[in-house]
C-alpha cells in the first residue's frame, strides 16, 4: 500500500526517525515552556545553556571514561549526563538571578534583550574557553544498526527515546503529584496568590529554571553524539525547540512534549516526502511557527488568552 | 589610517539609517522587530542584482531597493503584527532566518553563499564613485542620513506619529477608540523597512559586493542595541547609539590591539553591555520623551470627528 | 486590655501619582470581627494589599501580633518589609478580591495549596474534612477543575482554602461581591461561626455595608483614602451619615 509514494516500511522508518528527533525537541522545549508558564518570559539563552551542558558532559565523560570504549562506557556516559544536567541547572539558576530577576517588573523588551545578552556572552565564552573547532563525543557503545523487520534503528536512537521518556515521565509525575510540583503549577497560574499561600515564589522560579536547564543539558548530550559539540550548537536547536513549545501551547508541559515529537515527525516527513532540500530543512519549523501564530497562537493545548480591558 | 577613519564614518552613516528606521518601528511604535537585517539584505541584493545583471542605473536600483524592502515589510508585517511583544519578536526572528536561508539557497539569483561581487559605484555629478572616492561617499551618505532623520522626525511629530506612540503605550485602549492599530503598525513597519532597504543599497554600492553572511540575526540585534542604547523613541539617541557601537565593535582595530584581545571579548563585552544597560538604564543614554498618551489619543480623535 | 492582633499606623500608599491611602490607622483586637466599609476606590482593597505586602507602603507601619512586619519612613531612611510568602506562616491570611482561585487546579488541590506550609499530613486531612463539613458542596466537587465553579462555590472554596492555613487573622476582600442575597447571607453566617467557634480574628472589607456592620464588633469608614469614621458595629449602623451614604437612607 502506498501513501504519498511511500511504502509502509518507509513510513515506519520516518516515524522512528521523526520520534527520535522529536524527543530531543521535546526535552528542550520543556525548558522554554516551563519558564514561560511561570514568568511569561521567553528565555532566549536557553539554547546556550544546552550548549554549556553539552560541553560539561563532554569533559565529564572524557574524564571518567577516557577515549576508548569500555563495557561500562554507557554507564559512565549516563553519569556524565547527570553531571552535565547539574552544571546546566546551576548555570540556569545563576543566569536567572543575575540577568533576569532584576528585570521582573520591567517592560517586555528589557528581559528579552538581557537574555540576548546572556546568549551572546555564553556562546562567545564557550568559543574562547573551548575553541571554535567542534569536538567529537564518541558513542559510548558500538552504534551498529539493528534491523526490526525492514526498519533500521540505531542504539543511539534507542538511548535518546528511552532517556527522553524517563525524564519526561519523571517530570510529569513531579509536576502533577508532588507538593512542590503543585506549587509550581499554582505559581504559574497566579504568582501573587501563590505567595499568599506561603509559597516562596523566588525559590519556585529558580527550581523551574534548574529543571528546564537540566533537561536541555540532557538533550544536548544526546544530540552531541550525532552532530558534535561547538559553541553555536544551541542557537538553531533552541529556536526549533521554541517553535515546538509554541506549537504545543506555550506554558503547557504536555503541550511541549507533544509539540516536540510532532515537530520532529513533521520535519522528517517534510524532508522525505516533500523533497525539501537539507538546506531549507529548518524553514519547516519556521513555517509551522508562522502558521501557528497566524491561525492558533495558543497552540495545540494552550488556552485562548483574552486581553482584559 | 585616514582611509580606515573614512570607512568608520561611512559605516556609521549606513548604520545610522538602519538605526533611525528601526527606531521608528521599535522605539516609536513599540514593535519588537528582530528582522531588520532582512530588509537591509533585500535592499542590498536588489541593488547588487539590479546593477550587475540588469545593468540599471543607481537611482533606479536605489528606489527599487527601498520599495522591495517595504514590500517585504508588508508581507512580514501583515501576519505578525497582530501578535504581542515576545511572540512578535520570535516571529520576526523566524522571518529573518527564512530570508537569509532563501538568499543562500536561491543561488541562481543570488549566487548563494558566495555573494555577488563587482557592484559598480554610481556616477554622480560626473564623478565615478569607487575605491578612491571615500570623501565623496562620506558626503553623499551624510546627505542620506540627514534626509532620513528629517523625514522620520517630521513623521513622528505628525498625527500619524502620535498614533504610533499611542499604540505603543496601550493598544487595547487605542482599538477601543476606533483606531485600526494593525493598519498603522504595518505602515510604520513598511516605512522602516523602506529605509533599511535604502541603507542596503548604500552598503552594496560602497562595499561593491554583498554576501549573505552579513545579514544575520546578530546584525538585527546589533541595530536594536544601537537604538536601545541611545534611547528607544529618540532619533538623536539612535544616532548616538550608532556611533558608540560602531566605535566599540571596531575598537580593537582602532587601538591596534587586535592581536592582544581575543576576538570573542568584543562580543562578550557587548553582551554584558546589553545586560547592564537593561538593568541600570533601560531608557538608554538619552532617555525617551514621555508624552502623555491620553492627550495624544484625544487629539487624534478630535481631528477625526471634525 | 484586649490583645491587639493587627495594628496599622499611619499607612500611606501611592500608585504612581495618586495617593490611594492617606495616613490610615486601624486596629484589630484578637477575636474581633472588624469591618472596613466605603465606596469603590476608597482604598479598602489597597489597605489589605498593604497589610500583605503586595503593595508597598510609602509611609507608615504595620504590626502583627505586636511585631513590626512593615515599616517605612517618608525619607526612606530605613524600613522593614516582610516578604509576602512568610505571612501565612505567621497566621495572617488573605482571601483576595476576585477569590484568587487557581483555575487549572482541582478543588481539592486548591484546598491543599492553602495548607502548603503544613507538613503534617494527618493535620491536613483533619482540616480538609472540617472544611468539607462547613462547605459540603466542595466535597462533592473535590475532583473538578476549580475554574468551573459558580460564584458562590468559588467564594466558599476561597474561604475554605484560607482556613486550611489555620489563620489567626483572616483578611477578607469583598466576599459578598457578585453573590446572590441568599449566598451572601450564608457566607456572613459562616464568617460569624468561624469567629465564635474558632476564635478567628477577622478584618472584613465590604461594600455591602449593612451585612458587614451587622456581624462586626467594630468598623471603620474609609473615604478616598482617609479614615472618616470609627465605632462599634451598632454605632455605625445607627449613624445618620453612614445611613445616608451606605445604607440607602
Amino acid at each position: 500500500m502506498m501513501l504519498f509514494h511511500l511504502s509502509w516500511s518507509e513510513i515506519a522508518q520516518h516515524v522512528v526517525n521523526g520520534i527520535t528527533l522529536g524527543s530531543i525537541y521535546a526535552l528542550i522545549a520543556l525548558g522554554y515552556t516551563m519558564v514561560y508558564g511561570i514568568l511569561k518570559f521567553i528565555n532566549f539563552a536557553h539554547g546556550e545553556i544546552l550548549m554549556m551542558g553539552a560541553y560539561a558532559g563532554y569533559f565529564f565523560y572524557l574524564g571518567l571514561n577516557g577515549d576508548t570504549l569500555h563495557p561500562y562506557s554507557l554507564f559512565l556516559f549516563l553519569v556524565a549526563m547527570v553531571g552535565a544536567m547539574g552544571v546546566s541547572a546551576l548555570l540556569g539558576v545563576t543566569v536567572e538571578k543575575l540577568a533576569y530577576k532584576p528585570l521582573r517588573q520591567a517592560p517586555r523588551l528589557a528581559p528579552l534583550l538581557s537574555a540576548i545578552g546572556v546568549s551572546i556572552i555564553l556562546s562567545n565564552l564557550a568559543a574562547f574557553l573551548f575553541g571554535t573547532k567542534s569536538k567529537r563525543l564518541d558513542y559510548p557503545f558500538a552504534n551498529e544498526t539493528i534491523l526490526l523487520g525492514t526498519v533500521a534503528i540505531t542504539p543511539h536512537q534507542i538511548l535518546i527515546v528511552i532517556s527522553a521518556l524517563v525524564l519526561m515521565v519523571t517530570l510529569k509525575v513531579f509536576v502533577d503529584y508532588t507538593r512542590l510540583g503543585k506549587a509550581m503549577r499554582a505559581t504559574s497560574q497566579n504568582m501573587t496568590v501563590a505567595k499568599l499561600m506561603g509559597i516562596d515564589t523566588d525559590f519556585i522560579i529558580s527550581l523551574t529554571f534548574a529543571i528546564g536547564s537540566a533537561l536541555a543539558a540532557a538533550a544536548g548530550m544526546l544530540v552531541a553524539l550525532e552532530i558534535k559539540i561547538y559553541p553555536t550548537m544551541g542557537t538553531l536547536a533552541g529556536l526549533k525547540a521554541f517553535v515546538a513549545a509554541v506549537f504545543g501551547g506555550i506554558g503547557n508541559i504536555t503541550g511541549a512534549m507533544i509539540g516536540g515529537v510532532l515537530l520532529g515527525v513533521i520535519e522528517t516527513f517534510g524532508v522525505a516526502v516533500l523533497g525539501i532540500p537539507q538546506g531549507l530543512r529548518d524553514t519547516v519549523a519556521f513555517t509551522i511557527l508562522i502558521l501557528i501564530l497566524l491561525f492558533r497562537p495558543s497552540g495545540l493545548l494552550g488556552k485562548k488568552e483574552r486581553e482584559k480591558v | 589610517m585616514l582611509n580606515f577613519l573614512f570607512l568608520l564614518i561611512i559605516y556609521m552613516e549606513i548604520y545610522a539609517i538602519l538605526a533611525l528606521s528601526l527606531n521608528l518601528i521599535a522605539g516609536y511604535t513599540g514593535l519588537l522587530s528582530l528582522c531588520h537585517a532582512a530588509f537591509f539584505a533585500i535592499g542590498a541584493y536588489t541593488t547588487a542584482i539590479g546593477t550587475t545583471i540588469g545593468g540599471w542605473n543607481f537611482w533606479l536600483v536605489l528606489g527599487l531597493s527601498g520599495i522591495f524592502a517595504a514590500m517585504l515589510g508588508f508581507l512580514v508585517g501583515l501576519p505578525t503584527l497582530r501578535l504581542k511583544g515576545d511572540y512578535l519578536a520570535i516571529a520576526t526572528l523566524g522571518f529573518g532566518e527564512v530570508v537569509k536561508n532563501v538568499i543562500i539557497n536561491w543561488d541562481s539569483l543570488t549566487r548563494g553563499p558566495n555573494g555577488i561581487n563587482g557592484v559598480p559605484g554610481p556616477v554622480l555629478f560626473g564623478i565615478q564613485f569607487g575605491y578612491d572616492t571615500s570623501v565623496g561617499y562620506v558626503i553623499l551618505y551624510a546627505l542620506f542620513v540627514v534626509v532620513t532623520f528629517l523625514f522620520i522626525r517630521r513623521l513622528v511629530h505628525s498625527r500619524f506619529g502620535r498614533a504610533l506612540e499611542a499604540i505603543r503605550e496601550d493598544e487595547v485602549v487605542v482599538g477601543a477608540m476606533g483606531i485600526n492599530a494593525v493598519k498603522y503598525k504595518v505602515v510604520a513597519f513598511m516605512i522602516g523597512a523602506f529605509f533599511a532597504g535604502i541603507a542596503g543599497s548604500l552598503w552594496a554600492v560602497y562595499n561593491q559586493s554583498v554576501a549573505p553572511q552579513t545579514f544575520d540575526f546578530m546584525l538585527s540585534v546589533l541595530i536594536l542595541c544601537m537604538v536601545v542604547l541611545g534611547g528607544l523613541g529618540n532619533s538623536l539617541g539612535a544616532l548616538f547609539g550608532t556611533m558608540v557601537l560602531v566605535l566599540l565593535s571596531e575598537a580593537p582595530r582602532l587601538t591596534g590591539l587586535t592581536s592582544v584581545i581575543p576576538a570573542q571579548f568584543n562580543q562578550i563585552f557587548f553582551g554584558l553591555l546589553l545586560i547592564v544597560v537593561m538593568i541600570f538604564r533601560p531608557q538608554g543614554v538619552l532617555g525617551r520623551k514621555r508624552i502623555s498618551y491620553e492627550n495624544e489619543v484625544a487629539k487624534i480623535l478630535e481631528r477625526r470627528s471634525l | 486590655m484586649k490583645e491587639i492582633i493587627l495594628r496599622v499606623e499611619n499607612a500611606h500608599v501611592q500608585y504612581g501619582g495618586i495617593q490611594a491611602l492617606k495616613g490610615v490607622s486601624v486596629v484589630v483586637g484578637r477575636g474581633e470581627i472588624v469591618t472596613l466599609i466605603g465606596a469603590n476606590g476608597a482604598g479598602k482593597t489597597t489597605l489589605l494589599k498593604a497589610i500583605m505586602g503586595i503593595e508597598p507602603l510609602s509611609e507608615g507601619n504595620i504590626l502583627y501580633k505586636e511585631k513590626t512586619i512593615f515599616e517605612t519612613y517618608s525619607d526612606r531612611s530605613h524600613g522593614k518589609s516582610t516578604p509576602t510568602h512568610l505571612l501565612p506562616g505567621m497566621g495572617l491570611v488573605l482571601v483576595p478580591e476576585g477569590r484568587g482561585i487557581f483555575p487549572e487546579l482541582t478543588v481539592r488541590e486548591n484546598l491543599e495549596m492553602g495548607a502548603f506550609l503544613q507538613k503534617d499530613k494527618k493535620r491536613i486531612e483533619k482540616n480538609l474534612s472540617e472544611v468539607y463539613q462547613w462547605f459540603p458542596v466542595l466535597r462533592d466537587r473535590s475532583g473538578q477543575r476549580a475554574g468551573y465553579l459558580s460564584g458562590g462555590e468559588l467564594q466558599m472554596l476561597a474561604i475554605g482554602r484560607a482556613m486550611m492555613a489555620e489563620p489567626e487573622l483572616l483578611l477578607l476582600d469583598e466576599p459578598a461581591l457578585g453573590l446572590a442575597p441568599l449566598m451572601v447571607q450564608k457566607i456572613f453566617e459562616i464568617i460569624t461561626k468561624l469567629n465564635t467557634e474558632k476564635k478567628l480574628s477577622v478584618l472584613l472589607v465590604e461594600q455591602n455595608a449593612r451585612q458587614a456592620l451587622r456581624i462586626a464588633h467594630r468598623g471603620y469608614v474609609l473615604e478616598t483614602g482617609k479614615l472618616v469614621l470609627a465605632g462599634s458595629g451598632q454605632e455605625l449602623l445607627d449613624n445618620p451619615e453612614v445611613k445616608r451614604a451606605y445604607l440607602g437612607g
